[in-house]
């Protein structure tokens, strides 16, 4: 009788741990049951067996209808918000590395070849991280959304009132801005983690272009985790605009303390003084661009160390212009 | 044109589906367990899949409609479900209402049944 061990294993298997030794004692009892009113007294043989797990359906279909909700990866409940972000998600990363690729190919035109089978080997395996993932996070919330018939009570107090407004033009945020920002931040996020080294000043001499980098990768990649927790401030303020999709005096408050958390975030990065360059003057000056005790050399090496020291008090600033710019929204909204 | 007799299947079947808790819990006044309750529904002119009333007899427990307790004596051990006092209230509302239900049905077919246009 291994089909019908087999067949209560099938079932018991998708079956939640504590309710299995029930179900597969009740369920052995029902196919010897039945096999006996096929058989009567007469041994069951193979095919009374087939026929009667044919009667029973298959397993999986078996195990749902114990749960009482279908099995999915992503229902279709979830679907529509899983696939809209994993689009945007997807969108992102290819840009990212397509930005990366056009950077690389300027700097160095004849390894072009190179970057290009760089640039369409990462396209491959980066989406298909960037999508395992989407799916993992999407998964799991799926997984422990409770059963059907459990929805179905909360449903029920659904009332007129709770329908939402439909929306002010003033008022609404228009999709394209938080999707622009996430695809920004997102931007940002893949030169910091994988090109930091090609932000920097671009030059060109006797046929050879050269980057002089703007801040110290060895050091910066230490300030990664930091980085990337500025990145999800800025995503998760980016997603409540996407979720609200209106103008409100509580949306302002929390774009106001993400982008404060995200600001400081980076404030922590950067007040870190062995995050830049050190050898930008002197790179600078070997690259031919400006002449070691000219004028203009003393010009930019001060406006470098202005910029490296000012540099927090410039994110603050951008801080405060974008708070102002959505309180003005806000305002004119209201 | 869709088959006549198959649309009556179709329909047929969602009607039933729509009795099958009321008559499970009519049938288990005495305790019974899942294959005896299938084999008394049949005798009974009401048709009901294995596959689909084991889980719903586990169902209906968690919705302490009914109890349940495990026989061991016997050399196939077997689990008996029967009303519980919740389910017996709820079963007695439910026939109050299934005879309405009835009486209105009667009442409709009664009525409009024979308006087909022909005279």
């Amino acid at each position: 009788m291994e089909a019908i061990d087999k067949y209560i294993y099938a079932v018991t298997i998708r079956l939640p741990q504590k309710q299995r030794e029930d179900i597969r004692k009740e369920l052995r009892g029902l196919i010897e049951d039945m096999l006996d009113e096929r058989c009567g007294s007469e041994p069951p043989g193979p095919e009374d067996v087939d026929d009667v797990l044919l009667e029973l359906g298959p397993p999986n279909e078996m195990a749902d209808r114990y749960k009482g909700k279908k099995r999915y990866l992503i229902s279709p409940l979830m679907f529509d918000s899983y696939w809209s972000t994993a689009k945007v998600v997807l969108a992102s990363v290819s840009i990212g590395l397509s930005v990366i690729f056009a950077v690389e190919t300027i700097v160095e035109p004849f390894s072009i070849l190179d970057h290009f089978v760089k640039w369409i080997v990462s396209l491959i395996t980066v989406n298909v991280q960037a999508l395992g993932w989407v799916t993992l996070v999407f998964a799991l919330i799926d997984y422990y959304r409770p059963a059907d018939d459990e929805i179905e009570d909360k449903s029920q107090e659904w009332h007129p009132r709770d329908l939402p407004d439909i929306p002010d033009a003033t008022k609404h945020i228009k999709l394209s801005e938080p999707i622009a920002g996430m695809v920004f931040i997102a931007l940002l996020l893949v030169v910091c983690f994988y090109s930091v080294e090609l932000v920097g000043v671009y030059t060109f001499r006797d046929g050879v272009r050269n980057i002089i980098p703007f801040l110290d990768a060895g050091v910066f990649n230490r300030y990664l985790p930091l980085i990337a927790l500025a990145a999800v401030f800025g995503l998760l303020n980016e997603g409540l605009k996407l979720f609200a999709r209106k103008r409100t005096g509580k949306l302002l408050i929390w774009n106001i303390i993400l982008r404060s958390l995200s600001a400081g975030v980076l404030a922590i990065v950067f007040i870190d003084g062995s995050i830049w360059n050190p050898l930008f003057m002197e790179q600078l000056a070997a690259s031919g661009l400006v002449a070691p005790g000219s004028g203009g050399f003393a010009a930019v090496e001060q406006l470098w160390n202005q910029w490296t020291r000012y540099f927090i008090i410039i994110i603050f600033i951008f801080l405060i212009i974008d708070i102002v710019t959505e309180a003005i929204r806000w305002y004119k909204a209201r | 044109m869709p088959d006549v007799n198959e649309t009556i299947l179709g329909l047929l079947s969602e009607l039933r589906r729509g009795t099958i808790v009321i008559s499970v819990l009519s049938q288990l006044g005495e305790p019974q367990y899942g294959y005896s309750l299938v084999a008394e529904l049949e005798q009974k002119g009401i048709l009901i899949e294995p596959g689909t009333l084991y889980p719903l007899l586990r169902r209906l427990e968690k919705q302490q409609l009914l109890e349940s307790s495990w026989d061991t004596n016997d050399a196939r051990p077997r689990k008996y479900y029967m009303l519980s006092p919740f389910g017996r209230e709820v079963y007695s509302g439910l026939c109050a209402e299934w005879k309405k239900l009835v009486a209105s049905m009667e009442h409709l077919l009664k009525d409009g049944g024979h308006k087909d246009g022909s005279d």
